[in-house]
């Protein structure tokens, strides 16, 4: 076989195809809010930020595309038969390396492509008055920026490849934030640049390739493959494939009481609380995107900001109706708190195994299904109270938010916490159950998915859910203050709806569903 | 004759618990092998070590000439195995998978491939994650013996298959061991498949080795006596080398073990007559384990 083609056989596959424009979709948006809010923005943030992220699509893409290929390869060495396939990692390290430089210069193409003002000024604005000489720069100056970006978006695929997906979106952000700084120096640098991203690149390919991590993988549970796989290595079993998380089992006789079979679902799911404490990783990135979108909408409708992007006509009056805080609490909840929300149900939950041999009846394993599933969508609310809580701190307090001397009226006013915390919540609250169900169905269904058809999906229903979040909560949002009531209300009456249809689901499925 | 693999001193702990306990073995080429033991005496972790997927504490392994740490492609090229676990690629479709593992070896056997597809029934175009446990280990044994491996390991192959299907894989394996003349290790519980195509057993015990010896030698070391006395049989026998007795007033049935030469004796002795008969694996196996307490 020819060196890359044992990589893209694992890669011929559908759900590789659903990936691709995925990964080009997610990194377009991010990059088309972060040049707008760049443009917009009369300074609401250190300059030092917008460069950045506007460059997040040299991370982004790349990087997405390295986590679809990271998790195919991972899935290939999770299984015992390679170990002994001869030249394994020599023959799929060569198709890694081609897919990370084409992607690299396919990165570079599509920057030059979003950068050309002729293609970006129409599709952003629809108006003749917007500033675009930032964009004209960026443009001209491209060239001289080709072989540090190549670089960045190089190193950016074998960080993709590298670590499990929660570990995978801890680790970009951050990085994201210092992609203009690498940039900027590979023009001048090109050299040095290029060496350290082949040798960063080195490093982990010698990490993910080298022997000994072959050599553990087969005894991971694949379930370990999307959830943090390093953690899952230091745990493992010696021979088995389960992973302690360390505690101990201290019911004796498990009875009848639902609520100790719960407590069972979370012990043998290794704790929910270790996921929401790993997932405070995650919170930093999702918080700041968050920000970042939520800024953008603030000056996308602000009087002064609208007439410069020339949208006064498409949005007259919202801001005003809405208020400043509310719209980015509001993408607070839709950009940061449901896509975690969707993930934490996705890859952690309270919920008995599958495999495991109970004596209960098809029926209490549906009660306890659904009364593990509300405990669990409690304690994402209480996580998600808590990161609220305190990205207002940092936002208001910390960056000294233009806003910010609202702040005592926010804390305490009458339009205070129960429409910017409570709504927040009451929207994952409301929607975390059709990830439930999701969950259910399809990521623990009896026929196991692939890790990459499960990351696709997990993906496009963090998707699916942030804009059903986004349409419910503008509504919610946009009330005025004497609808509160009715809005609040109407909260009350969907959450107990969904949670109604989720438990007749949870019933029919246990009721007519096999179950191994 | 060369080794296809050797162990010398080879101890494997994970954490407090010993799993392989200063350890040697040498497994001739060419040899067929039956490797046995109760659940948790270190049978698969062995095989792990044989193909360098573990590493052992101390001691070392040579597996076709080369350290077992370090096994390159030529040599990984030369091994095949049917794992215990069955875990493959469960979005690709049976054929698909094998197209993918074939391409890793210069040597695959396609004829052999679709011939075994053939006689083991299944299904090229099923998608492998919707495989029965039963056709999963088919799957598995295909894809370990189409390269024509000069060292075979095979994990409790046939754990899992129906009576026909095991039939079928017994009569290939011999077939196969003719044609490749492959060192093959079975690893098993039931005695009664590996008996009809080992010509050796290894049985391991906590880790160590209990019995290292042919089959032939097995079976002549280990036999059962129908004893019959015109007089009631009065008590046990008290003879250190008989293993097991049940006594049943003029009739006696013992196990016994290195008595060959000793039947003479006996009735002398006991005034009785003694009808020597050979065990089977499958009767021997638990008396391995009693001799070795």
């Amino acid at each position: 076989m020819s060196g890359g083609g044992a990589l893209f056989r694992l890669l011929g596959r559908p759900a590789t195809l659903a990936w691709v424009p995925l990964a080009m979709l997610l990194s377009l948006v991010v990059f088309t809010a972060v040049e707008i809010f760049w443009e917009i923005a009369a300074n609401p943030l250190p300059s030092f930020w917008r460069p950045q992220w506007a460059h997040m699509v040299v991370w982004l893409f790349p990087a997405l595309i390295g986590l679809l290929v990271g998790q195919a390869i991972k899935e290939l060495q999770h299984c015992y038969f390679p170990w002994a396939l001869p030249a394994l990692r020599r023959r799929l390290l060569p198709g890694a390396v081609v897919v990370g430089l084409m992607l690299a210069l396919a990165t570079r193409e599509i920057l030059t492509a979003l950068l050309a003002p002729f293609l970006l000024a129409p599709f952003l604005l629809g108006s003749s008055r917007f500033p675009l000489t930032r964009i004209v720069e960026l443009w001209l100056s491209f060239p001289a920026l080709s072989p540090g970006l190549v670089a960045v978006a190089f190193m950016a695929f074998w960080i993709g490849v590298r670590p499990s997906l929660l570990s995978w979106l801890g680790v970009m952000a951050p990085l994201a934030l210092f992609s203009s700084m690498l940039i900027d120096v590979a023009a001048q640098r090109s050299a040095f640049v290029v060496l350290a991203a082949a040798v960063l690149a080195a490093l982990l390919i010698y990490q993910e390739f080298g022997v000994e991590s072959a050599r553990r993988r087969p005894f991971i549970p694949t379930q370990a493959l999307s959830g943090g796989g390093r953690r899952a290595d230091q745990r493992r079993r010696p021979w088995g494939f389960g992973w302690s998380s360390g505690a101990e089992w201290r019911i004796e006789h498990m009875g009848t009481d639902t609520v100790r079979w719960v407590q069972a679902g979370a012990y043998e799911n290794h704790g929910f609380h270790n996921r929401l404490v790993r997932a405070v990783g995650l919170a930093i990135p999702a918080l700041a995107a968050a920000y970042i979108v939520g800024h953008v909408l603030f000056l996308a409708l602000d009087d002064v900001g609208a007439s410069s992007l020339g949208l006064a006509s498409v949005a007259p009056g919202l801001l005003r109706r809405m208020g400043s805080f509310s719209l980015v609490l509001f993408t607070f909840s839709v950009f940061a708190a449901v896509p975690l929300s969707v993930l934490l149900a996705c890859y952690a939950s309270i919920s008995l195994t599958r495999n495991g041999s109970y004596p209960l009846s098809r029926r209490r394993l549906a009660r306890i299904e659904f009364w593990g599933s509300l405990a669990e969508n409690a304690c994402i609310c209480g996580f998600m109270a808590a990161l609220l809580i305190g990205f207002w701190s940092v936002l208001y307090g910390g960056l000294g938010f233009e806003g910010s001397a609202s702040w005592p009226a926010w804390a305490g006013g009458h339009n205070g916490w129960i429409p910017f915390l409570l709504r927040p919540l009451a929207v994952v609250f409301l929607l975390t159950p059709i990830a439930q169900w999701f969950r259910l169905g399809y990521i623990r269904a009896p026929v196991a998915w692939s890790a990459v058809r499960r990351l696709v999906n997990v993906v496009g229903l963090m998707i699916v859910l942030t804009v059903l979040a986004m349409a419910l909560g503008s509504r919610a949002f946009g009330f005025v203050p004497r609808f509160a009531l009715f809005v609040d209300g109407s909260f009350v009456a969907l959450i107990v709806l969904s949670q109604v249809a989720y438990r007749l689901r949870v019933d029919r499925y246990f009721a007519t569903a096999d179950l191994v | 004759m060369e080794s296809a693999f050797e162990l010398e001193k080879l101890t494997k702990k994970f954490g407090g618990l010993i799993a392989l306990d200063d350890l040697t073995l040498s497994i001739p080429e060419r040899s067929i092998v039956g490797l046995i033991g109760r659940n948790g005496s270190g049978k698969t972790t062995l095989l792990h070590h044989v193909v360098g997927l573990q590493l052992p504490s101390s001691g070392r392994c040579t597996t076709l000439g080369h350290p077992a740490a370090t096994l390159g492609s030529e040599q990984l090229a030369n091994i095949g195995v049917v794992w215990q676990e069955n875990r493959f690629l469960d979005w690709m479709t049976v054929d698909k998978h094998l197209r993918y593992v074939a391409s890793f070896y210069q040597n695959w056997d396609r004829d052999r491939e679709q011939r075994l597809l053939g006689d083991l029934e299944l299904d090229p175009a099923a998608r492998v994650g919707t495989l029965s446990p039963g056709n999963a280990q088919k799957l598995g044994i295909i894809l370990a013996v189409c390269h024509h491996p000069k060292l075979l390991l095979l994990d409790e192959p046939m754990s899992a298959l129906d009576p026909i299907s095991r039939e079928q894989v017994l009569a290939f394996l011999i077939e196969l061991l003719h044609e490749d003349q492959a060192t093959t290790v079975i690893s098993s519980h039931v005695m009664r498949d590996i008996e009809s195509v080992v010509e050796w057993i290894v049985c391991l015990d906590r880790g160590r080795v209990s019995v290292d010896s042919s089959l032939d030698d097995l079976q002549d070391r280990y036999s059962e006596w129908q004893v019959t006395s015109a007089r009631p049989i009065a008590g046990d026998f008290k003879e250190p080398w008989v293993l097991s007795q049940r006594t049943n007033e003029h009739k006696a049935h013992l196990l016994v073990r290195d008595a060959g030469e000793l039947i003479e004796w006996f009735e002398t002795k006991y005034d009785v007559d003694v009808q020597s008969q050979s065990l089977n694996l499958e009767r021997i196996f638990p008396l391995l384990h009693r001799g070795s307490r």
